[in-house]
């Protein structure tokens, strides 16, 4: 398969999307480091917005969106439980004085199509991942910008449609941003910059971690019917999340991807599942991810309580190794370069982190106020097919190729939406069977 | 001073008059009529008339507006080689010996029909009202831009009549017409030549004897004797099968007496030569398989692909006397033929040589999922062929432009010139 008309369309999103934003303006893109990213979007005519998934993660996207800069306005909320959304309208009036017209209020399964339809600009999309490749095409083909929340999908069948409506939402001219935060980080773009500038010499390999403790769960109730009770708890079904090596582990995942400059050729990994008290996923995965050129990268996530944590990236070069983040160290370990941080940036661990919530929306209304359109669909697409591949190696304990994933036919979920039994396999996946 | 002032001004004259010429010339040389004017190919004048490409478009598309590039992206340099090698052409070849069939197939036609100028007119590839299909099939094509051209699936839009993509699904939804209708299989007796026939169907071929190297022994080496089809299996026969057994989609397989039929194709699967007696083509090699398997449970006979040995053996038979010559075999064309195009041979059967390779039973060496073909087709070298001339399937290679996910397993996409013959063991106790 030709990898040439892939890389393209991903350079161009690179280029595009956080490089030009960081390098500031396209004459300088290619020569100069990174610049500091702009502090808020240019003003422009009222941008109107709709978010669709009311959840918290839904509710602080309104919010950065909000904080990204003047005339921006949330006007439309779509939710499948009415209890959200109410949660969410209350919020945003509370943080920003902002009441939503009830009218603009739209629960139910079919609540996106009707966010799309009210009138906005933009949609902000922050439901569980499985809808989104639905949702994303409906909102391309009405031409909305678009602002949506990684993962973008749980299998191959929505990777594809996300891949399809990425091309023709650039054909559009429309702007896509998601939330792959890191590349939306100062620091780490410009680490980014100094990595593709030969810091360290050519990438021979690298870690990820997200080993973490146990995340969140919601029991079941009586009043709920089952396909309530898996969406309040989407996090734990694989159908509905992708689990957490597609859900939470993509971060460090599409970081790989990102600073390799392509996706990997095969995987071999090893899940289970030793902890966790609900739905169907597993609670650990180690995968060995082969990239071009035999570059290795050995990918761990764990959502287990009481064992060690750690959330970080590792890439080796021929001439060094990087944190990804903002260091970069010599082969003995000594650190050549740092990123110079400011007294207020020492003080707060969390600075570019948190900033980029907000980041993403300023680099979204400001790809659209300039007509510059940025589109992370295609990186986004590709990132969440590496974490699926190395879900689907683990489930099965067989390795796992790019192509063979890239044209599965794997499709989750069940196949009707209404609130009461879900008909499908609930069956824990056990390798090798 | 003055002289190189006039000098000045007269290069002035001159380049704006060569500058003149050469836009007039340009315009001339860039019409229909000039490209119609040779008279060679009034054709590809009269099946563009048809097209889309002119009297339903926005705007007519001109002749140079596919067959040349863009300007700007070499279009004077393939003008000038177009043109230098058409007037060699007028001038020195006889234009009735060109093989006009041959130039408007997808391999020789992405030679004169440049894919940038396709994307200069449609430069996107996924409008909201693209089907699904379609989708899928402009996505490969993203991901494949190197290896794919725009006519592989839009072949006949600018000369014909297709307004999409080639498409020929209903063709297979049909009924059979069925004229005499046969009520049970044939019941062969002896050794010798039967009309098999298909019950339900007014479908009928002929299955030749071919006489074993060691009858009544245990060699279990030795060829047994067997009949062997006297023609390759032929559209009208494969329709049959399709239309008895063919899936409505990937995941919901209709089920005819167990057999679990082909989905519909993926474009034109006769490329336009047209079908009845012809050799049914492009079906996989696990299509030709199941169709045995179906034709078995249809007539109550064992049928199936011969192996290499027994094709082999039947071939030595057929030319063991005349030898292989022209008379026997469509070879060095562009097109299957139908099987009275050539003789019969030395055991009275058609284009076991020739016309399309045909698969055996037998896997290529080790391979799990490529098989021996023999024969050779209308492609091969009629020099080249023997009955010991073996190829392999290229699965990857002859399924490298199906758009489908995942790809068929019924139908090549890129391999117009593989069939099959069925054969039938002899039991000498049966009657």
């Amino acid at each position: 398969m030709s990898k040439q008309s892939r890389r393209d369309f991903i350079n161009k999103s690179l280029l595009a999307g956080g490089l030009t934003l960081a390098a500031g303006a396209m004459s300088c893109r290619q020569k100069n480091e990174a610049r500091p990213l702009p502090q808020s979007a240019p003003d422009g005519p009222v941008l109107k917005a709709g978010l669709i998934g009311c959840g918290s993660r839904g509710t602080g996207a309104a919010l950065n969106f909000l904080d990204a800069g003047p005339s921006l306005e949330i006007v439309a909320l779509g939710d499948v439980f009415e209890d959200k959304l109410q949660k969410c309208r209350a919020n945003i009036k509370k943080e920003k004085g902002i009441e939503i017209d009830s009218e603009k209020c739209f629960v139910g399964f079919d609540a996106y199509e009707k966010v799309i339809d009210a009138g906005v600009d933009i949609v902000l999309m922050a439901t569980p991942p499985y809808f989104r490749p639905q949702q994303f095409e409906a909102a391309v083909k009405a031409g909305k910008h678009i602002f949506m929340e990684k993962p973008v999908a749980v299998d191959p069948a929505g990777v594809r449609s996300i891949m399809i409506n990425g091309m023709r939402a650039q054909e559009m001219g429309l702007s896509v941003v998601t939330g792959t935060l890191k590349r939306h980080q100062e620091d780490y773009l410009v680490t980014y910059q100094k990595i593709k500038s030969g810091a360290i010499g050519e990438i021979v390999s690298g870690n990820c971690y997200y080993n973490q403790g146990k995340l969140w769960h919601v029991n079941p109730r009586a009043e709920w019917s089952e396909l309530e009770a898996m969406l309040r708890n989407w996090v734990n079904w694989c159908w509905l999340s992708g689990d957490h090596i597609v859900e939470q582990h993509i971060h460090n995942i599409d970081l790989m991807n990102w600073f390799i400059g392509s996706h990997p050729e095969k995987a071999t990994g090893f899940g289970s599942r030793q902890r966790r008290t609900t739905g169907d996923q597993y609670d650990n995965f180690s995968v060995d991810y082969i990239y071009p050129n035999n570059v290795h990268v050995h990918s761990m996530c764990r959502q287990i309580n009481g064992c060690s944590t750690n959330v970080t990236d590792n890439i080796r070069g021929t001439h060094g190794y990087t944190n990804c983040e903002n260091t970069i160290f010599n082969p003995q370990g000594e650190v050549r370069w740092k990123y110079p941080l400011t007294e207020e940036q020492q003080n707060d661990r969390w600075h570019f982190f948190w900033r980029a919530f907000v980041q993403e929306h300023i680099d979204l209304v400001t790809a659209v106020r300039t007509n510059q359109p940025i589109n992370e669909a295609q990186q986004i697409a590709e990132s969440s097919l590496t974490a699926i591949m190395g879900r689907v190696s683990a489930y099965t304990g067989k390795m796992v190729t790019w192509d063979e994933m890239l044209n599965s036919e794997l499709k989750l979920g069940p196949k009707h939406f209404v609130m009461g039994d879900v008909k499908m396999n609930k069956t824990i996946p056990i390798p090798g069977q | 001073m003055r002289k190189a002032v006039v000098r000045i001004i007269l290069v002035g004259i001159v380049l704006f008059l060569l500058s003149f010429l050469f836009k007039k010339a340009d315009q001339y040389t860039s019409t229909d009529a000039y490209c119609n004017s040779c008279h060679v190919h009034e054709h590809a004048h009269t099946s563009w008339m048809q097209s889309p490409h002119n009297n339903s478009c926005e705007q007519t598309v001109h002749c140079i507006d596919c067959h040349l590039p863009p300007k700007g992206q070499g279009f004077y340099k393939e003008k000038v080689k177009a043109g230098l090698r058409d007037l060699y052409a007028f001038y020195t070849k006889d234009s009735t010996d060109f093989n006009w069939q041959q130039k408007s197939q997808v391999d020789f036609a992405k030679h004169h029909t440049f894919e940038q100028s396709c994307i200069q007119c449609h430069p996107k590839l996924f409008p909201s009202d693209l089907s699904e299909n379609g989708e899928l099939a402009h996505w490969h094509y993203q991901q494949n831009k190197e290896e794919m051209h725009c006519i592989q699936c839009h072949m006949n839009i600018g000369h014909g009549t297709d307004k999409k993509a080639s498409h020929n699904i209903t063709l297979f939804t049909k009924q059979h017409k069925k004229d005499t209708i046969y009520t049970q299989a044939a019941n062969s007796i002896g050794l010798t030549a039967f009309i098999e026939t298909i019950p339900g169907s007014d479908i009928a071929f002929k299955m030749l004897p071919v006489q074993g190297e060691a009858n009544n022994t245990n060699d279990s080496a030795a060829i047994q004797s067997f009949f062997i089809g006297e023609i390759e299996v032929s559209w009208d026969e494969y329709l049959l099968f399709l239309s008895e057994t063919e899936s409505e989609g990937r995941t919901e397989h209709n089920q005819v007496d167990g057999i679990s039929g082909a989905t519909p194709p993926w474009g034109n699967p006769d490329q336009g030569w047209g079908m009845g007696r012809r050799p049914a083509i492009t079906m996989t090699h696990h299509a030709a398989t199941v169709y045995c398997q179906w034709l078995s449970l249809k007539t109550g006979k064992d049928y199936r692909l011969p192996t290499e040995a027994e094709w082999e053996y039947a071939a030595s038979k057929a030319i063991e006397k005349e030898g292989l010559n022209s008379q026997l075999t469509n070879t060095n064309k562009t097109n299957t033929l139908e099987p009275n195009a050539v003789e019969a041979d030395g055991i009275g059967a058609r284009h076991l040589f020739g016309n399309v390779k045909e698969f055996c039973s037998d896997a290529f060496g080790q391979s799990t999922k490529e098989f021996v073909i023999k024969g050779g087709s209308f492609k091969s070298d009629i020099k080249t062929l023997s009955p010991s001339f073996r190829e392999s399937t290229q699965h990857d290679n002859w399924l490298k432009t199906d758009p489908q996910i995942p790809k068929s397993i019924w139908w090549y996409s890129d391999c117009n010139d593989v069939g099959f013959r069925v054969v039938l063991s002899y039991h000498s106790n049966e009657n």
